[in-house]
């Protein structure tokens, strides 16, 4: 029952903008050093000392940013659609708050992703229209970034905060239906794209190439996690600057 | 772990792949300075907005 009340005090006292703006101060630095050191190791690990790969020869070494950050653009829409029904559920203005601090991080992971899949794909597949238009995992992530665009338009378009974020939300979930679909899309479909990869059960990675693509996943999710934060912060300081608690920590 | 590499103009050619890899991480270095930098400057810039407020209001 303790942990249960903790919990549920830790909760509450998130639901302040104070408390939240307070509380992601102190997490900001460490997630971003650890997100940098993270990031810096697994790339110079992956470019220096992992092996070539056997089929790809050095190309491959793209995956040390392309994989990560299309991890990244699921899992941030994936953190944002329960933050969007948090919000519909129960208006949750922290929920909110960090549900839009997520769009403009997710679209730039997706734009990642797109733009470091593509590049891969030239020396690998060889061919400009097979990339953007016969690959389904090229046009579902773009169709992924085209949708964090529109959230961000929606919620920009709308002068009332409480409707836009109605509005928002509403679209994110109806959205969440990409991700499955970006996901196995490389089997519903005749694909150029590799198949999911296991890098821990199966001898399809040996352990030097995946060793820094798991670091490197690990990195950017800290350094989205600082990004995020970031965002929240900016956000809290334009809802709040009129309230006393920002006047005095600002001083 | 072996080092892959000897010589530096050999690490970045990349036996031939160095364009598409090189260019790949340096987009990824603009979109991840970008995506905490600009954040991190407007958050700076309104809380000395803020701040020069609170100082007129003062006075």
């Amino acid at each position: 029952m303790a942990v249960i009340d903790t919990i549920k005090n830790f909760v509450h006292a998130q639901g302040s903008l104070r408390n939240l703006y307070v509380f992601s101060g102190r997490l900001l630095p460490w997630f971003f050093v650890v997100g940098v050191a993270l990031i810096i190791g697994a790339c110079f690990y992956g470019l220096v000392f992992a092996p070539t790969h056997k089929d790809q020869g050095e190309s491959y070494r793209i995956i040390y940013v392309h994989v990560p950050a299309a991890s990244l653009s699921m899992m941030i829409y994936i953190g944002m659609a329960v933050m969007a029904a948090v919000w519909q559920i129960w208006h949750i203005k922290t929920a909110e708050i960090i549900m839009i601090s997520c769009v403009p991080v997710g679209a730039a992971m997706t734009l990642l992703a797109f733009v470091t899949g593509f590049i891969w794909g030239l020396p690998t597949w060889g061919d400009y229209i097979s990339l953007l238009w016969r690959d389904p995992r090229m046009v579902s992530v773009l169709i992924l970034l085209f949708l964090y665009l529109a959230i961000l338009g929606l919620h920009g378009a709308i002068e009332d905060r409480r409707n836009a974020a109605d509005a928002s939300s509403i679209l994110i979930l109806a959205g969440v239906v990409l991700i499955p679909f970006i996901k196995w899309s490389v089997y519903f479909f005749n694909s150029l794209h590799q198949g999911q990869t296991n890098l821990f059960y199966k001898s399809d990675t040996v352990p030097s190439i995946a060793v820094p693509l798991v670091l490197s996943i690990l990195g950017f999710c800290f350094y989205s996690a600082a990004a995020i934060i970031l965002r929240i912060r900016l956000l809290i300081l334009r809802r709040d600057r009129n309230a006393q608690w920002v006047k005095e920590f600002v001083k | 772990m072996m080092l892959q590499i000897f010589t530096l103009a050999e690490f970045f050619a990349m036996k031939g792949r160095g364009d598409y890899i090189w260019s790949s991480y340096a987009i990824a270095l603009v979109v991840l300075c970008a995506m905490v930098l600009w954040p991190w400057v407007q958050h700076r810039n309104f809380r000395n907005t803020i701040k020069k407020q609170n100082s007129r209001t003062t006075q």
